[in-house]
Parts: C-alpha cells; sequence; structure tokens
C-alpha cells in the first residue's frame, strides 16, 4: 500500500493516477476531498500540520488497512515574497505544512513500517534551495529543512530497514507555479544544466526508483533534476 | 482484573513482540519493574524506541484507542514513563483516563 499526501492535485494527483495504475493500494489525503475512478483508492481529508488529525488518519488506515510500505510526502505550499514583504503568518503557515507536516507523517508512518521491518519514504524538495532562488526565502528554507530530514532519517530508521529519500523537482506545469510570472520562470530554467521545465514523468522516474526493492542500499539521498546540485 | 492489570498485560504483548525479533542477550526483561531508561537501563535505546512503538498499537488494539506514548509531557515529566513497564502503565493509564473525561 503506498500513502501519497497532497493527493488532489498536481503531482500528488499524478502520482496516485501512477501507482494506482500499477495496481497498487493507494491512500491519499489532503485538505479537500478528492476522488479517483478505476483505482483502488480512499481519501482523508487532513491538515498534515495537526497532530491529533494525522494520528487519527494512521490509526483508521491501520485497522482498515494492509501494511503500509510506501510514503510519498508530496503535500507542500508555495510563497514567493520578498523578505521584507514576508507576514510571519505565512512563514508559520509554511512552516507548519511544509516541515512538520513532512515530519508528522514520516514519524507515523515509520511507526508502522518499523514494525513491519520494511519501508521507503520518498520526501519532496525543490531546486528553491540549492538555487537559493531570491523571493523564495522561506519556501527554499523549509525544503533545506526537509533535505535534512531526509537525511537524519534515513540513519535513524535504517535499522528498520526503512529507507528515506527525496526528490527535488524543478518547476513544473502545475498550479503550484502559476502565478510565478514567465520572466521569473526562464531565469530558473536558464540555470539548471538541462533549461527546460519539468514533467510528471522526470518525478515519477525518481520516485520509481526510490521505492523499487533493488534500492535498498540508497538511503539519505536528494536527486535535484534538471541538472541542479 | 484491574485497568491496570490489563494495561500491563497489554504492554507485556508488546515485550513478547519485540523480543521475537532479538537475540536473547538483546532482549526485554518480562519483569514489571527491569531498568528500561537511563543509567542502569537493562536494554538498549533502539529497542526501547521499538518497544514504546508497539506498546501504542497493542494498546490501541487492546483498548480501542489511540494514544501517543512520546508525547511532550512524557519527556518533561521528571521520572520518565518509560523506566520501566510498571511506570509504562501507570502512564498509559493516566492518559487513557484524561482521554476519557
Amino acid at each position: 500500500m503506498v500513502l501519497i499526501t497532497g493527493a488532489r492535485k498536481g503531482i500528488g494527483k499524478c502520482l496516485v493516477e501512477h501507482y494506482g495504475a500499477k495496481g497498487f493500494d493507494v491512500i491519499g489525503c489532503s485538505r479537500q476531498p478528492a476522488a479517483f475512478e478505476g483505482i483502488q483508492y480512499e481519501h482523508f481529508c487532513v491538515d498534515i500540520a495537526n497532530e491529533s488529525a494525522v494520528q487519527q488518519m494512521f490509526s483508521e488506515i491501520r485497522k482498515k488497512h494492509g501494511p503500509l510500505a510506501i510514503l510519498l510526502n508530496n503535500a507542500g505550499i508555495a510563497s514567493t515574497n520578498h523578505v521584507l514583504l514576508t507576514p510571519l503568518q505565512a512563514v508559520q503557515n509554511l512552516m507548519n505544512t511544509n516541515v512538520v507536516g513532512n515530519f508528522l507523517l514520516c514519524r507515523e508512518a515509520a511507526k508502522i513500517m518499523a514494525r513491519q521491518k520494511y519501508g521507503r519514504i520518498v520526501n519532496f524538495a525543490s531546486i528553491a534551495t540549492p538555487l537559493r532562488l531570491e523571493g523564495e526565502a522561506i519556501y527554499a528554507a523549509s525544503k533545506a529543512a526537509v533535505i535534512s530530514l531526509t537525511q537524519v532519517m534515513a540513519r535513524e530508521f535504517a535499522c528498520f530497514n526503512i529507507t528515506v529519500n527525496a526528490v527535488g523537482p524543478t518547476p513544473i506545469q502545475t498550479d503550484f507555479i502559476k502565478d510565478v510570472p514567465e520572466s521569473k520562470i526562464k531565469k530558473i530554467l536558464e540555470r539548471q544544466a538541462i533549461p527546460r521545465l519539468g514533467e510528471f514523468a522526470d518525478i515519477l522516474n525518481v520516485v520509481d526508483f526510490f521505492i523499487r526493492p533493488e534500492s535498498s542500499f540508497i538511503t539519505g539521498q536528494t536527486i535535484f533534476l534538471g541538472g541542479v546540485s | 482484573m484491574t485497568e491496570l492489570a490489563q494495561i500491563t498485560e497489554s504492554l507485556l504483548k508488546a515485550v513478547d513482540e519485540v523480543n521475537q525479533g532479538l537475540p536473547a542477550n538483546k532482549r526485554v526483561p518480562r519483569e514489571q519493574h527491569a531498568v528500561l531508561f537511563g543509567m542502569h537501563a537493562e536494554v538498549d535505546s533502539l529497542v526501547l524506541i521499538n518497544l514504546v512503538i508497539v506498546a501504542e498499537r497493542t494498546i490501541e488494539s487492546d483498548f480501542g484507542r489511540t494514544i501517543s506514548l512520546a508525547d511532550e509531557r512524557a519527556l518533561l515529566e521528571e521520572k520518565s514513563p518509560f523506566r520501566s513497564i510498571s511506570s509504562m502503565a501507570d502512564y498509559v493509564a493516566k492518559l487513557l483516563r484524561e482521554e476519557s473525561n
């Protein structure tokens, strides 16, 4: 079974469809309801930064479903603003979802995975961190935290046969970048070794790689797309 | 059987489950007052972490209630609730009581 956060749209939706089509039992969560037809899918409406709501979701997953083998921690929010114009509340909201939410999902999933002595966790970083994008200070910082969490959790969970890795996508054509000016996207692409927008398939390829049983010796790694390092 | 005795049974079930995967010299003593945490701990920290995770689940399945043993208060208590099965049972009883109110 695979649990996908931020499943309603964008990359999350694509992950649900991809692993559903591959025959996985898929569980998704997001703040809003979502439905997918033709695949084995159950949706939970959850704010991932709310500890008791997350624990309740995992309690239901444990009762109703089989072993949780894979967590794809895709949920995240973005905020583009100059630091001097960024309100504290925006910082707290972003950190709560991108860092606290990520942590809570990993912790609760790892409790199940540790007991079954197997698990694959894939977190979502961003090229905003290594490119140190202006206007993305808080987002880049939150994703830097995700990379650190990935590295430390990889070490703490290794004894349970759980791997923890991260994929760092480039901009791809989703709602996530719909409000970003075209000129800014162009500037970002110019800093990539391969200067094009990412495709869903680019992300799926990396996630497929991380979750393969043969990838049991790969943990604590972040793969950035587009040749960013 | 009192609730505390039931909780202790549930925690000992968790001990049995954790011990299944361990060599004899690493096992958690199946004894209520054995020291699990602190200076004279008889188990290593990783085994204790495993025990806490499994205990949360055995309590959930035996009592139908979801509790988080490693919450802030557990870490702040002057005497750690994880120092023995007996102290863990007391802490679980407290959490279950609070959840009922």
